[in-house]
């Protein structure tokens, strides 16, 4: 039987490739992984990824995906034995999809605000980045209540969409220079991130929060030095 | 055995909605559809179903509410897997065709807002992303499935749903953005798939007329140019 050849072209400080690693280390999946410097894409890269040119990619005996979440999704259905990520009820399945997207389109989205904007719209990202945790903390306690996952007892796709966003706490409060809320306002939110930390295959990968919050401040200085 | 409720609220000349209508139509499913007025206030029925962004479309099902077109698409896959199944089994033909349903609303819709939306330089830049992004979509046709009408092959599938509403816009895009796009010779493919769809029955039913989609879009532009 040939052994599956799996390798994860990534960049260390991306959560969407942190998406990816979460996946293929909760199911025990043994992959290759591959750094990739933004500023010198690699060939390998190019080809894997011409539409965006953009991490991560995993290539899978010669076959790239891209675009993390669909990786997380072929993931889960090319290793659904071990630790199934998406619910098998439709219902379920949509919701968790829902709040994975949602780490995109709110969470993503008012961090990278956070770490590029300026004067007005650098507020405002900081109140549409606490207004999307606020968010998280009420849908962790109306569709898990009393469990410390979106997926209940263990992390589903949901759980594994937005847990990358936990190490860039610190490097989103930093370049936002606000503290966010503790666990009197955000219970469920804060249980949730204890929940994920103390899972063995998240240590694995995920970079400090330090290293991630003195990126942000790089990058944010960059910025405001061209601006 | 109780009926099943099926509702959608929608705004006709929505893409994302007219992706639920395809998914539902190709499956036969029966449906009420709800026109919803997003201005100058949403329906509570709205706001109640998707609180988060208040936005069409929504599948309310059996009271429950699914937002967000592709994980709606989803959903009606999984609870009415036939007729007409429109995820591959494959993992990696199933990734492949996400992949190009996403394209659509990372590159086309993005392209074509700009195109409403933009001004000067940017406005410019949007009708070549536009452009752009149909390239790209007349070279997967190719390399996807080769001499077939469809991204799913002899008939339409996840890519083709997400993709296909987005041609009833044509018309609006060229409007707006002062081009005429390219033809068949340029983009064979696109061209070929463009009329395998359009030669769908159940695509007919729910597609709005280009004509009409082009006059709303000339209106949100003028509004636009109005305000700049």
């Amino acid at each position: 039987m040939s052994k599956d050849s799996v390798k994860l072209l990534n960049f260390w400080p991306s959560m969407f490739g942190l998406r990816v690693h979460y996946a293929l280390d909760l199911k025990g999946v043994s992959y290759d992984y591959q750094e990739e410097s933004l500023l010198n894409k690699s060939k390998e890269l190019l080809e894997a990824n011409p539409i965006y040119t953009k991490i991560p990619v995993l290539i899978h005996n010669g076959k790239p995906i891209c675009e993390s979440l669909v990786i997380v999704d072929y993931i889960d259905s090319v290793w659904p034995g071990s630790h199934k990520l998406l619910p098998e009820d439709p219902y379920e399945k949509a919701v968790a999809r829902f709040w994975a997207d949602f780490g995109d389109k709110k969470l993503y989205d008012a961090g990278n605000r956070l770490i590029r904007a300026m004067g007005e719209e650098h507020k405002k990202a900081g109140e549409d980045f606490k207004w999307a945790l606020m968010k998280i903390d009420e849908a962790l306690g109306t569709i898990a209540p009393g469990k410390p996952f979106f997926g209940g007892d263990a992390m589903n796709f949901a759980d594994v969409g937005l847990a990358p966003f936990i190490c860039w706490f610190k490097g989103y409060q930093k370049v936002g220079g606000f503290v966010l809320p503790g666990p009197e306002e955000w219970p469920n939110l804060h249980k949730w991130v204890d929940a994920v930390n103390s899972v063995d295959a998240i240590k694995k990968s995920t970079p400090s929060p330090d290293k991630v919050a003195e990126f942000a401040e790089v990058i944010r200085k960059r910025v405001l030095g061209a601006a």
